[in-house]
């Protein structure tokens, strides 16, 4: 099993955010988490990597479990946050490079030189960020899933401000990681479709507290 | 195999030198503010009461947490910090190497400044040796517990203000030591043992500084 | 026993029941501390009558310290076992400390005029414990600056974590530069030895003062209580 959650629960802001929530991705498998805003699909990410603790649960990744894990964790997934986490004032190459530095790759030019080429961000590799769209962002963000060399990958609305093409080149390179035997989990907050994915529909919680009960004191918190 | 250390180093030193900026207006404000400071009490003033360090240490400490922020809030506001987090680096070891970043990138060449404000003062050749001094061992305690402060205000939307005075108070000690070792030296006659107590302060600060805003950080994504 | 109140609910029963008797354990000791220290003690024979406002001013310096041991020792609960409770405590904690701080330097500076002929030196003790008023209102200020109430107490909590290790080094580096300004010869406020006439209104005005202190603490605990769950109720209903 690549990644498993199991029993999760989690409160946020005293709502009940995910209540006994299972998931568990196997090798070569997609899973598309659908669901509108303020599901808790990015604080699910979230707790995945280890950010947020949920107040009950177990995560796993590669049956050990998060806590274990301190600097190993960065050669087992790459995360796509929302934030980008691109720096105005570096060029598209500088980030591509200071982001290989801190995942613990191995930088190679050429290498990046041929990932810029899928998306077309080659004659604007000397550019600054700080010039970009937004949808040529987040082509940089996904630029960085060419080059990484994980088998998860967590993608948090990796289509979002994208283009026809690019979705389509996008879709082709996740199920392209399915073959060679990567997962991904990835979120929208549409329905689409990926061939042999599997999906899994979030809501928010609407549990009816007519009656609150006050009985430990982290119900007041 | 690259340590945690050099890599996390490389990549502030790598952004830092694309930030230079930061270090003019860094010492433009600096020398402005002593210029402010000049007028008000007037130059005949300053030179024959010797009042030239409180001045100095002062606007340095408010200078520095000015600047502190731009380490800090650029890196929390792209959400960086959090893929640091994420990827698995220690919360401290990332503060240390901002720290060390800031200390090399702003403090350093302030060292080169000083010559023009001892003309500006008409400071003594042997005094500004122990301005250097103080100002070798008073400054990383400055550093730290300005990032401290930047961490403790990143996720204050309304009143930034309120990191000066969250964290004004912990200067006292470092601004009592380093501004009256002219007076130690008529009194006391601790003028060339000074630093050692800046080093005592920078050595309780490392660590509780560290500590802090490793509890901080992982507030902030929640 | 700590099981006993593990519960929000019979813990603010408790304070309901308790509060009364502390409170009224504080009046009757404040009477006698006033009428022991108003008729049955002595004028100083250097100081003369002012003296009499030591019963106030010295037991305030006490608690002022005292309640500032308690948040940080809450504190550090608080950051190392999550408990709300400790976080409850500290944040009701805050502003009382600030009061007897305040009230500390207040009747100490109303002294003062007198004996010293100023109201405001600066001097060791005093200056710290102005140092310590800033600190509580530090604490109050940051309390409150989060929209999250939550995040409110865990970041009060690091900054009084700080100051534990801090504030000591502060005093410190305070009393060697009050040295350095002045000589030592006006901090002789307490004579060595107190006779005991004034001792025992001294200690009657601490029970009272320290009744009172756990009066307040256990009100504003029960209303930060009540406030928490109104504010639970609240985010249940709306969505």
């Amino acid at each position: 099993m690549v990644l498993e959650i199991i029993s999760v629960y989690f409160y946020r802001n005293k709502k009940l955010i995910f209540d006994n929530f299972n998931l568990k991705l196997k090798k070569s498998q997609i899973m598309i988490l659908i669901g509108s805003n303020g599901a808790g699909k990015s604080t699910l990410f979230d707790i995945i990597v280890g950010i947020l603790e949920p107040n009950n649960g177990i995560i796993k990744l590669d049956n050990i479990m998060i806590e274990e894990l301190s600097a190993k964790k960065r050669k087992m997934f790459t995360y796509l946050p929302h934030k980008d986490s691109l720096k105005d004032n570096l060029t598209i190459e500088e980030n591509l490079i200071s982001w290989i530095n801190i995942s613990g790759n191995i930088l190679n030019k050429d290498q990046i030189n041929r990932s810029l080429e899928y998306y077309q961000l080659s004659e604007l590799k000397k550019k600054f960020v700080a010039n970009l769209s937004q949808g040529q962002r987040k082509k940089v963000l996904l630029t960085k899933l060419i080059l990484a060399k994980t088998k998860l990958w967590l993608l948090d609305e990796p289509f979002n401000g994208l283009d026809a093409d690019s979705i389509k080149k996008t879709k082709k390179l996740i199920e392209n990681h399915a073959k060679n035997g990567g997962s991904t989990l990835l979120s929208n907050h549409l329905d689409l479709s990926i061939k042999n994915s599997k999906k899994i529909f979030l809501q928010p919680i609407k549990k009816s507290r007519d009656i609150v009960k006050f009985e430990t004191w982290d119900d007041i918190r | 195999m690259k340590s945690d250390f050099y890599i996390l180093m490389s990549r502030e030193i790598s952004i830092g030198i694309k930030n230079f900026f930061v270090l003019y207006t860094f010492a433009s404000f600096f020398i402005i503010s002593i210029l402010i400071f000049v007028f008000a009490i007037g130059s005949d003033l300053i030179a024959k009461n010797n009042i030239y360090e409180p001045i100095i240490w002062v606007l340095l400490i408010f200078s520095v947490m000015l600047v502190s922020e731009n380490f800090v809030s650029n890196d929390c506001n792209d959400g960086s910090l959090k893929e640091l987090q994420f990827l698995g680096y220690n919360e401290e070891l990332i503060i240390l190497c901002k720290s060390i970043t800031m200390w090399i990138m702003i403090l350093l060449p302030m060292i080169a400044l000083m010559p023009i404000v001892s003309i500006f003062f008409k400071i003594d050749y042997v005094d500004i040796f122990y301005l250097f001094i103080n100002f070798l061992f008073a400054t990383p305690s400055l550093v730290l517990l300005s990032l401290v402060s930047s961490l403790f205000s990143m996720q204050l939307k309304r009143n930034k203000i309120i990191q000066f005075i969250i964290i004004l108070p912990f200067y006292i000690p470092i601004i009592i030591f380093t501004s009256s070792s002219k007076k130690f030296a008529l009194e006391n006659n601790l003028y060339n043992n000074n630093f050692l107590i800046l080093i005592g302060i920078f050595f309780i600060t490392l660590p509780l500084c560290l500590y802090t805003s490793r509890l901080i950080m992982k507030e902030i994504n929640k | 026993m700590i099981f006993k109140f593990a519960n929000p609910l019979k813990f603010q029963r408790f304070t309901k029941q308790i509060q009364p008797f502390a409170l009224s354990l504080s009046i009757i000791f404040l009477f006698f501390g006033l009428f022991f220290g108003f008729f049955r003690s002595p004028p100083d024979y250097l100081q003369g009558e002012t003296v009499r406002i030591m019963y106030i001013h010295v037991p305030c310096a006490w608690f002022s310290l005292m309640i500032y041991s308690v948040i940080a020792m809450c504190s550090i609960f608080s950051i190392a076992f999550k408990h709300t409770l400790a976080d409850i405590i500290s944040r009701s904690c805050a502003p009382i400390g600030a009061c007897f701080t305040l009230a500390t330097l207040v009747t100490g500076s109303i002294w003062g005029k007198p004996t010293w002929g100023t109201w405001w030196v600066w001097d060791a003790r005093l200056t710290s414990e102005l140092i310590l008023l800033i600190f509580y209102i530090s604490l109050i200020i940051i309390n409150n600056a989060y929209e999250n109430k939550e995040k409110g107490d865990r970041y009060a909590a690091i900054l009084a974590i700080i100051g534990i290790i801090n504030l000591p080094i502060i005093k410190w580096s305070v009393d060697w530069w009050s040295t350095l300004h002045q000589p030592a010869s006006i901090s002789k406020l307490s004579s060595p030895s107190i006779d005991n006439s004034m001792l025992v209104p001294l200690f009657i005005m601490t029970f009272s003062l320290f009744f009172f202190f756990i009066s307040v603490l256990l009100l504003r605990i029960r209303g930060e209580i009540i406030q928490r769950k109104i504010d639970v109720i609240k985010f249940s209903h709306v969505r």
